[in-house]
């Protein structure tokens, strides 16, 4: 069994100082980092290896010519092949385009499973994984803390939840993972290794040898669009006002200050739970079609 | 896996010392009754489990100090009397040797002491009234300026031998309702003199105590101090005011470390929060006094049960450290299991508070519902057995599932039987009232359990005694747990008079118009009142006690008890009801014997507690080697009881 890690190349966010005004986070003068969470994702996919259930890893990426630094050091830590899908008519894409790309450059694989970081660390969006798998018409297992593949035929994901919970969920391969961090402690690479990892291949593919136009990518292809970036408001907790009375404040501690809102819950299957949902934010013009 | 707890887990400087991590197990009065007021066996014991478990420090105490501070009527109870240094040097060798700092925490009871239990006087700053009912406090002795400066050198004295016995440190306990706290408080500080007052008067004997314990450990120890953030009581300290007494206390130079917590003793939902909070309290009190002060650590305290959320509350700036007593009660294990990445081992506090604070309150050592283990180290150690058995666990209630564990962890070969499709009884029908559903996490716990300790786990089973005889066990141990009791009045058994397990389940149709009957005195009938009220019913509870819920923690009690009140639920007490006939409820006074009727009512909720469940117990008598009966099926009790059944059959298997 092939496994695909989708690998992306991000700005180390703790540099981040320009954002009111801007659009766009990606400062070409900020230094380069492999997402966090891919590195995880690569990790497992060695551990994967190194337990005797995958064959090949295969690293794919979408970015710049100098995303290839990212493969470089995943390829390091002990992947086989890497592919870099570039073109400068990639750039401006949002989640949507992305995963249209990847989808393209791995339908024609041959591969058991697809791991990818749950988000990556510039803006956080969490789409790519979701949009890739729906449209490699296979089943996405979200917020792995710990991925098992038992036999050829299947993968068992713990995933996390809120309160340091854990669901169990089960998915026929071929299937999309997405990891969080914190799943495995991803291994060291010196260096050297990264040098001599430099001298290895990393394919490059472009927009026309993909077999795509220019109406499906970039900034062209995208479904959404940045309006403005804010700064972060402060965490906050509630406060109640220390002029109210004691059994107000009490109350209003136990409840965590909030009225009681009407609201309805959405019951049934996934599916018919997201119909609903999709329904519900047409009706409230949230959503156009 | 550590880096997903690395914030929690990351040392920190306190001081002159240096902590491994930042949780440390919060002091407490766990009434093992030591002898003068120090620690015994049993204290170390308990400390040392919690050491061992991998947090950063342990607080000893409160140890009560103060020639009217007692806990025992053994005197002298008091750390300032050097009698006490040889018993203290062990336990904080054997905290010591577990890598955790040992921190002495001191406190003078004032006016919380009972002279109706102890006989003397209780001291207070000033002789106000200050109840919460059912809580009722005795109004104190005003307090003398000799008085004052005896407490002062007391704390010197009780600093100086916490330096002999080798503390690393002191923390006064300036919260909870005690002495230093009522000095604090505008509410119950009416004094004229130098003393009360102002905040500057206010804070005078607090300084007075800092100084005097500084001079007593000198400057190579920590010295902390616990606040109040907000007393919850009208007319005492609010938040905005500790807030400034976070800054003078921080301007004396001399602390290291400031708690801060919300609420007092005499007001008890407020001073242990219930399951009916939300998780970290009062996290807020201790965020906001962070942004006030300049830069002393502060800490946070009250209803911190989990891995996730403590890291969160330390990653977000909230608060340095993280003091932590029921859920290290309930785990002693918390911080290594969530370092080695086992967080669903955790055995998560759920704030039921029966058996640590409701044992306290009853005058006996604390424990923990289904931790019965806490407190009993010594009693019930859990050893390999010497003969391995075959054992057959009849019932997958928390009585039932404490025996497996226990008697899996030492080697028994343990199957276990529960008629339903979960494990968890009744504790699993609890969870499902509104405010309740922290109960699911005990069968949570339990089932994982199972699990890794390879119990072999048979559900949707019912047993018969020609299933015991052909798996042929070593020992039989029957959990079969109760049924409920039935309504034992002519009209009792109508069908419009239904039972609260089913109604929880949803098995049940309940009609618009409700009369719940508590006939037991915990939380079962408050619970489903509450349930049924947040449904749109119209619920009435009747009880022939002094009030509905008289045998419930009083946390408990107040937080349902103000929801109910809220939600227009009407409570009448001391009325029995004779007769149901048709949608009319015959009742009576219970003493004056007044004869009444309630019309109109579509569903009457029988809540009469359990009956037990023991044919199966009684049937196997005589025919199997070993015999056992845990749990209800012998009486039907509370969690803390049966799961303490389990333990002690577990452990004798």
């Amino acid at each position: 069994m092939n496994i695909i890690v989708c690998v992306k190349q991000v700005i180390d966010t703790e540099h981040l100082t320009r954002i009111v005004g801007e659009k766009t986070i990606d400062d070409p003068g900020l230094p380069r980092v492999v997402n966090p969470c891919d590195l995880v994702a690569v990790e497992e996919a060695l551990q994967l290896r190194e337990g005797g259930i995958a064959d090949e890893i295969i690293l794919v990426s979408m970015g710049p010519p100098s995303a290839a630094d990212a493969l470089y050091r995943c390829l390091a830590m002990g992947a086989d092949r890497a592919i870099l899908l570039c073109d400068p008519a990639f750039e401006g894409s949002d989640s949507h385009t992305t995963a249209v790309v990847l989808a393209k450059a791995i339908s024609s694989s041959e591969y058991g499973l697809i791991l990818c970081g749950h988000k990556a660390f510039d803006t956080e969006a969490g789409q790519v994984g979701y949009y890739l798998a729906e449209m490699l018409g296979i089943p996405i297992v979200s917020g792995a803390m710990k991925v098992e593949v038992p036999s050829g035929e299947k993968v068992i994901v713990q995933r996390k939840l809120r309160g340091g919970y854990r669901e169990v969920s089960e998915a026929s391969l071929p299937a999309l993972v997405a990891v969080e961090e914190g799943l495995n402690e991803p291994r060291y690479v010196s260096q050297r290794a990264i040098s001599r990892a430099r001298a290895r291949e990393v394919k490059e593919y472009d927009m026309k040898l993909l077999g795509l136009s220019q109406e499906d990518v970039g900034q062209r292809g995208a479904k959404t669009e940045v309006t403005s970036l804010l700064r972060p408001r402060p965490k906050r907790i509630f406060v109640p006002d220390s002029s109210l009375p004691a059994l107000e404040r009490l109350v209003q501690v136990e409840t965590g200050g909030l009225e009681q809102r009407g609201g309805s819950t959405i019951t049934g299957t996934s599916q018919e739970a997201a119909s609903r949902l999709v329904e519900i934010l047409l009706s409230q013009k949230l959503l156009r079609l | 896996m550590a880096q997903e707890y690395a914030n929690m887990l990351s040392p920190v400087e306190v001081g002159p010392i240096t902590m491994r991590n930042r949780i440390y197990f919060g002091a407490h009065a766990a009434r093992f009754m030591p002898l003068h007021g120090g620690v015994n066996e049993q204290s170390i014991a308990y400390y040392e489990a919690r050491a061992k478990g991998g947090v950063g420090a342990i607080l000893t105490g409160c140890h009560l100090i103060g020639p009217v501070s007692t806990l025992t009527p053994n005197p002298p109870s008091n750390l300032a009397d050097e009698r006490t240094i040889p018993d203290l040097t062990r336990c904080v060798d054997v905290i010591h040797q577990y890598g955790a700092m040992a921190i002495c925490q001191l406190g003078v009871i004032g006016r919380l002491f009972e002279t109706r239990s102890f006989g003397g006087v209780t001291w207070g700053a000033s002789a106000v009234q200050l109840d919460f009912p059912p809580m009722t406090w005795e109004i104190p002795h005003e307090m003398e300026i000799e008085e004052i400066e005896q407490i002062v050198e007391v704390y010197r004295k009780a600093a100086k031998n916490a330096e002999a016995a080798g503390y690393d440190g002191v923390e006064i306990l300036g919260a909870g309702g005690l002495l230093n706290h009522q000095f604090l408080s505008p509410k119950l500080n009416l004094r004229k003199d130098e003393y009360g007052g102002s905040l500057e008067n206010r804070l005078r004997l607090q300084f007075e105590c800092i100084d005097a314990v500084r001079n007593g450990i000198g400057n190579d120890r920590v010295l902390g101090f616990k606040m109040p953030g907000d007393d919850f009581v009208d007319g005492g300290i609010t938040l905005d005011e500790g807030k400034e007494i976070a800054c003078a206390l921080e301007d004396t130079g001399k602390l290291d470390y400031i708690t801060v917590v919300g609420g007092i003793y005499i007001n008890i939902p407020t001073h242990v929060p219930t399951m009916y909070f939300p998780l970290g309290t009062f996290v807020y009190l201790a965020s906001e006094v962070r942004k006030a002060v300049r830069k002393i650590n502060v800490n946070c305290m009250g209803r911190i049960n989990d891995p996730a959320f403590a890291e969160k509350i330390i990653a977000e700036g909230h608060a340095d450290m993280i003091g932590m007593v029921r859920a290290l009660i309930a785990d002693p294990e918390f911080v290594n299991k969530a370092r080695e990445g086992r967080e669903d081992e955790i055995r998560r506090c759920v704030g039921c508070s029966e058996a640590c604070y409701g044992r306290y309150r009853r005058g006996l050592h604390v424990s923990c519902s289904y931790n019965p283990q806490a407190g009993r180290e010594l009693q019930y150690p859990i050893v390999q057995a010497k003969t391995k058995k075959k054992v057959m666990v009849i019932g997958g209630g928390v009585a039932g599932l404490e025996t497996a564990r226990v008697a899996a962890l030492r080697g028994h070969r343990v199957s276990l039987y529960e008629r339903q499709s979960e494990l968890g009884g009744q504790v699993r029908i609890a969870s499902k009232a509104t405010g309740r559903t922290d109960f699911d996490e005990m069968p949570r716990y339990y089932t994982y359990q199972m699990e890794l300790l390879g119990v072999d786990v048979h559900i949707e089973t019912l047993v018969t005694t020609e299933m015991v005889m052909k798996v042929d066990p070593d020992a039989v141990v029957v959990a079969t747990g109760s049924v409920p009791r039935e309504l034992d009045v002519p009209g009792g058994n109508r069908s419009n008079v239904v039972e609260p397990r089913g109604l929880l389940q949803g098995k049940v149709d309940v009609g618009q118009n409700v009369l719940v009957i508590a006939g037991e005195h915990n939380m079962q009938a408050l619970s489903t009142a509450e349930t049924l009220a947040g449904k749109g019913k119209k619920v009435q509870v009747l009880t022939e006690a002094f009030y509905a819920g008289s045998q419930a923690p009083f946390g408990h009690c107040s937080n349902v008890y103000s929801r109910l009140l809220r939600a227009g639920v009407m409570i009448t007490p001391l009325t029995a009801v004779k007769e149901i006939r048709g949608n009319t409820v015959v009742t009576r006074n219970v003493f004056t014997c007044e004869a009444g009727e309630i019309e109109g009512i579509d569903t009457v909720v029988a809540a009469m507690g359990g009956k037990a469940e023991d044919a199966l117990y009684r049937s196997l008598k005589g025919k199997v080697k070993e015999l056992y009966a845990v749990g209800d099926c012998t009486q039907p009790r509370l969690i803390p009881q049966v799961t303490l059944d389990g333990l002690r059959v577990g452990t004798q298997l």
